[in-house]
């Protein structure tokens, strides 16, 4: 029984399948590899997946959806006719169709798959995919990243040859950006970056706003089905102009008729703000990846996004490197997707392959604040680049005389307090009566390869608690409630707003940094927060200075990555000029 | 041996290339899979020994390996890295691409400002608009005040006219007079009027019954239903209510009725004849107690001057009615129109031959405004006065007049007035003392016509040939000259409104002037004067031609012109302008 690979992208998704020593697309019932990630709800009620639904996002509006991928792992949902979809629901509609197609190319059933879901994707998001699968009636034990998955059929087609790639995925929705390093039978992506909410949808959105404004049309005075059409049509005009130029976008459906000459200097022009966004995580995943962009072997470009002449070249030329010739951007990930999936199956001819994966994100527990009760800080325990399996564990003392209990909170994210990062379950452990600071826990947190978490707690005295966390999904409760907690906070006014912004950017420091040096920023952060709590303006200025040369330093070395705009950076430059 | 190296089975520090092939080697048997903490170990070997390799370069890498990084790779500088300028051409790029190449930072710096002209444009729009809504709002509650000031002004008269019939004792006819008169009948329903009626009914409970009779008949018409305002009156005059349907058993009562009728009567004669009889017995003297003989003397004597002056008959507001009050000092009226008041003061000696009155009054002006008014809202122009708005009831007249006409069409209108001003002017009281005034006929705030009065009789003719002939062509001049035609950068060269560029216009909405330099147009220019002819400033849009060709007007000018304009075709030319 085949394992086959699915690639489930924002626009399009592809299923492959690895057979007779190489990866296989498999074709839709219209002959196509690729299928569109959009569903349809027909008149009678019947559903309708792919270009027949891509083409009803016009007629339809009101009955049809694209793009939910970006909304996987989260409560909104989708109202098609007089039903009411998930995002996940929606994808296993797509899932299934793919899965339909795989059982009539290969004559066989199909139930288990490998999907391949954007490096950047967190928890929620990977446990929504599988949910989807699992709808779909596709068991999915591996959900492999897109950019190693990219990674892996560069190498299969390229051979051993020893590279470190930068692998840039731009799909329909989400921006990922990886370095991998490939050789002999090794492929190891060494670390990851992107931007969940950027991607060719936003170029459409942003064409079509910018066609109305230089026709004089109010974009947001149309109608949806006039929107819809023309974001459409933006795409159809952003995917010509990858071949020719210049291109004439024009509309007319009665109400509302305008045309345009578009070029791609326009393109770039009205598309500025991504333009930049896509420089961020390039940046940060060099820095992760302790790389400089000189040392890159070669670059490639995938997802469909990448077939844009203008992003190629502002990659190629902020990289100074030319994108790799040969790696098709859009079947490049479902290619690796279907090796991936061979490895599963445990094919002969991929036994030697390994591919060894990071995680994209930090995982830690809460961690008491001595300084600000209440506001419980991250204590990271698998940081982000971590490679996979891996398993680490932390040792944490009780906090007070006769504590009781050790209560255990698993977070996820890059942020200095907890508040600020997402919870992924909670966990308690009884401990005997001590004086504080005599009795520990040994937390343990093992991430294995198939993105599932395990954390165990082990007491001094042999009690042990475990938790496995698959399917931590944030409730909108939760959402709301803590919207609403930040909402009534008050400001406490303990600090003077120097002292304000240099603790702001001690946390801004912690989120960029990773390792030693994140725990000298922490303990930088705590003693002088303690020197603050004295209330002594002296000390609290000669600590402010101290801090501050401290955290210059901290910035030279890393270089300030997380400002993404260059203006921004100035602002930094200014908070170094100070004595 | 040490570890890292031992973990790969290195045999001590290699290069990088000789780590890789090792840990790829180890990985086949530490697979993550199947021994994670086997490659937990040696992927940690792996990292440890990359770094040593590359902070501690292999004593002799082979020449066929790739240069080692600079060494400044610790410290690259990514801003300058990812920001190098384009022209700054990298060395290290590979062949130069078949592609076109684009300068990013120009061209994110050009969709920089598009954006910010796209943000400037909107609220521009949205200026405009509200503008031109507030405009109309502005227009609307000034309409507004004016009606409730005239209302009040309304009011205001017949009240005086009650106190007087009461002060006067006038008889029933002349009240019934008083409540079939527009006076009464235009205030009626006023809530000033009401709420000074109830009060003049409480105030003189001695008011005869027939009189409150008149007055509950008037507010009261049978068979019809009560209007809520009116309650509280018709309660005072309860016992004013005619007498419900005579029945049998009503006889008595109704005769009842008739004897305290003539009762009434009788003592209402006898009233009217104590009050008649009063100026008679007391003379001019009547009030040498309460006032200075000279004070009442002059109120008196201006009288009798007015009379001989305008025939009729006046009296002093001061003396009559008891209501000496500083107020009402300078304030008479005509007996027989006593709502009608108007100011007049003695001043100086009375000398009919040598021109001098011995007073000075308004009373011709008042007429005049009396006239104006009624010839404003026969024609529906509004009428504005200056320098103070007129408030009815002080007494005092406005010396200069504002007739607000339309663009066009209102020819006619000039004529009509002309002609009202011309009989005016030959009205006995015109004669005997012409007022002084000033007339201007706007368009908006263009003016066409300036009338003084001192300056000969109105020129109706020449006012309606200006205000047809020109007055278009200084609204058009008016929109060039604010066009920004004047301002605009036009470049070098003397350019002209050449009469072929034209300005369409319909209602007070201009269309377009296009300024041309020889054969080619250059710029077009947009523009219109919101809200006229209800006298607002003028919006100007300059739009570059490209917009123009994408007929991008046609589609907006339904959205920006929201207010109802009259349509009106017609072409004129412009003239030249340099």
């Amino acid at each position: 029984m085949a394992i086959i690979g699915i690639d489930l992208g924002t626009t399009n998704s592809l299923a492959s399948v690895w057979r007779s020593g190489k990866s296989e697309l498999i074709p839709n019932a219209a002959g196509d590899y690729l299928t569109p990630s959009a569903v349809s709800v027909d008149g009678d009620g019947t559903i309708l997946v792919g270009r027949a639904a891509r083409d009803r996002l016009i007629s339809h509006p009101d009955r049809t959806a694209a793009g939910f991928k970006r909304d996987m792992g989260t409560r909104k949902t989708y109202t098609l006719g007089d039903r009411t979809f998930t995002p996940e629901e929606l994808s296993s509609f797509v899932l299934r169709s793919l899965r339909e197609d795989a059982q009539v190319y290969l004559g066989e059933p199909v139930t288990e798959a490998v999907v391949s879901v954007p490096a950047y994707f967190t928890e929620a998001q990977r446990a929504a995919t599988k949910r989807a699968a699992a709808l779909a009636g596709l068991r999915v034990e591996r959900l492999v990243n897109e950019p190693s998955a990219a990674a892996v059929a560069g190498h299969i087609s390229q051979g051993d040859e020893d590279k470190v790639c930068l692998v840039f995925d731009l799909g329909g929705g989400t921006l990922d950006v990886s370095v991998v390093e490939r050789f002999d039978n090794v492929v190891s992506v060494t670390a990851v970056s992107g931007d969940n909410h950027l991607g060719g949808q936003d170029f459409d959105l942003v064409l079509a706003k910018g066609f109305c404004e230089d026709c004089g049309v109010d974009f947001d005075a149309l109608t949806r089905q006039q929107q819809e059409m023309l974001v459409r049509q933006s795409e159809t005009c952003k995917m010509a102009l990858s071949t020719q130029e210049p291109v004439i976008m024009a509309v007319d459906d009665g109400v509302l008729s305008a045309s345009l000459s578009l070029s791609n200097e326009w393109l770039i022009r009205k598309s500025r703000a991504l333009f930049q966004r896509m420089i961020a995580p390039v940046r940060k995943v060099f820095l992760d990846a302790g790389i400089s962009p000189g040392e890159l072997d070669d670059l490639v470009m995938v997802g469909g996004s990448s077939h844009m002449p203008a992003v190629r070249r502002y990659i190629a030329r902020t990289l100074e490197r030319e994108p790799a010739r040969g790696a098709r951007p859009d079947t490049a990930i479902a290619l690796g997707a279907g090796i991936c999936a061979g490895m599963k199956a445990r094919s002969p001819d991929l036994k030697e392959l390994v591919l060894t994966d990071v995680c994209p994100f930090t995982l830690g527990v809460a961690m008491y604040n001595e300084h600000q009760p209440g506001r419980h800080i991250m204590s990271p325990i698998i940081e982000r680049n971590s490679v996979l399996p891996s398993s680490k564990e932390g040792i944490y003392y009780t906090v007070r005389d006769n504590q009781q209990i050790i209560q255990v909170d698993v977070y996820q994210g890059e942020h200095r307090y907890c508040s600020d990062n997402t919870l992924l379950g909670k966990l308690e452990l009884r401990v005997p009566s001590a004086p504080r600071g005599e009795q520990s826990v040994r937390i343990r947190f093992t991430y294995d390869i198939n993105g599932l978490l395990e954390v165990s707690v082990a007491g001094r005295d042999g009690q042990t608690a475990r938790l496995v966390l698959q399917n931590a999904d944030m409730t909108q409760e939760e959402a709301e409630r803590r919207l609403a907690e930040l909402a009534s906070l008050k400001l406490h006014p303990r600090e003077q707003e120097e002292n304000r912004a240099l603790v702001a950017r001690a946390e801004r420091l912690y989120t960029v940094t990773v390792g030693p040096l994140r725990d000298q920023v922490a303990a930088m952060l705590d003693w002088f927060q303690g020197q603050l709590s004295t209330q002594e303006p002296l000390r609290a200025g000669r600590a402010a200075k101290r801090a501050s040369r401290f955290f210059d330093q901290v910035e030279a070395y890393v270089g300030d990555v997380e400002l993404p705009f260059p203006d921004a950076s100035l602002d930094g430059d200014e908070e170094e000029d100070q004595p | 041996m040490s570890w890292p190296w031992s973990e790969l089975g290195l045999s001590g520090p290699a290069d990088p290339r000789e780590i890789r092939r090792a840990y790829a080697q180890r990985l086949k048997t530490a697979h993550p899979e199947e021994d994670p903490e086997g490659f937990q170990r040696l992927h940690t070997a792996y990292q440890a020994a990359s770094k040593l390799a590359r902070q501690r370069p292999a004593p002799s890498p082979p020449p066929s390996q790739r240069p080692e990084p600079e060494p400044e790779q610790q410290d690259w500088d990514y801003r300058q890295l990812l920001q190098q300028d384009q022209d700054a051409a990298p060395a290290r790029t590979g062949p130069q691409p078949a592609q076109k190449d684009w300068d990013y930072d120009r061209l994110f710096a050009e969709g920089k400002e598009e954006e910010e002209a796209v943000r400037r444009r909107k609220l521009e729009e949205y200026r405009r608009k509200n503008r031109a809504k507030y405009q109309a709002q502005a227009q609307q509650q000034r309409k507004k005040a004016q009606s409730e000031a005239r209302a009040w002004a309304d009011a205001a008269g017949a009240l005086h006219a009650l106190d007087l019939l009461y002060t006067n004792g006038a008889p029933l006819s002349q009240w019934q007079d008083f409540l079939d008169s527009p006076v009464f009948l235009s205030a009626k329903g006023n809530l000033d009027f009401l709420f000074g009626l109830e009060d003049f009914l409480q105030l003189h409970p001695d008011l005869p019954l027939t009189v409150r009779r008149a007055f509950y008949s008037a507010y009261q018409a049978p068979g019809k239903r009560i209007r809520p305002e009116y309650r509280p009156l018709l309660r005072l005059l309860k016992d004013a209510a005619p007498p419900p349907q005579p029945g049998p058993r009503r006889l008595k009562l109704s005769r009842l009725a008739c004897f305290i009728l003539a009762i009434m009567c009788f003592i209402m004669v006898l009233a009217i004849l104590t009050v008649h009889s009063t100026p008679s017995r007391t003379g001019p003297t009547a009030h040498s107690a309460n006032t200075s003989q000279t004070q009442t003397g002059w109120h008196q004597q201006v009288c009798t001057w007015l009379e001989e002056d305008f025939g009729g008959s006046f009296y002093s507001f001061y003396l009559q009615g008891g209501r000496q009050s500083i107020q009402f000092y300078s304030l008479f009226a005509p007996s027989d129109n006593p709502g009608f008041l108007f100011i007049a003061k003695q001043e100086g000696q009375r000398d009919p031959d040598r021109g001098q009155r011995g007073y000075t009054t308004n009373y011709t002006q008042r007429l005049l405004v009396q006239e104006l008014r009624g010839f404003s809202e026969t024609w529906d122009y509004p009428l504005a006065f200056g320098p103070e708005d007129f408030i009815g009831g002080s007494g005092t007249a406005p010396e200069i007049y504002y007739f607000d006409l339309p663009l066009t069409g209102a020819g006619e209108g000039i004529t009509a007035l002309g002609t009202l001003l011309d009989a005016l002017s030959k009205e006995p009281w015109y004669q005997t003392l012409p007022p002084t005034f000033e007339l201007f006929l706007n368009c908006g705030d263009l003016n066409f016509y300036h009338y003084r009065s001192t300056q000969g009789p109105f020129d109706g003719d020449y006012a309606c040939n200006n205000y047809e002939v020109n007055l278009l062509h200084a609204f058009a001049r008016r929109l060039v000259a604010e066009s920004g035609l004047l301002q605009a950068e036009l470049g070098e060269g003397t350019w002209d409104l050449q009469p072929e560029g034209t300005a369409e216009i319909e209602g007070n909405f201009c269309r377009w002037l296009s300024a041309r330099q020889g054969e080619q147009i250059q710029r077009h220019y947009f523009v219109t004067l919101d809200g006229l002819p209800a006298g607002t400033d003028a919006i100007v849009y300059s739009v570059p031609l490209e917009m123009m060709d994408q007929g991008w007007l046609d589609d907006d000018d339904a959205q920006v012109y929201p207010m109802e304009v009259p349509a009106l075709d017609l072409t004129i030319q412009v003239w030249s302008y340099h």
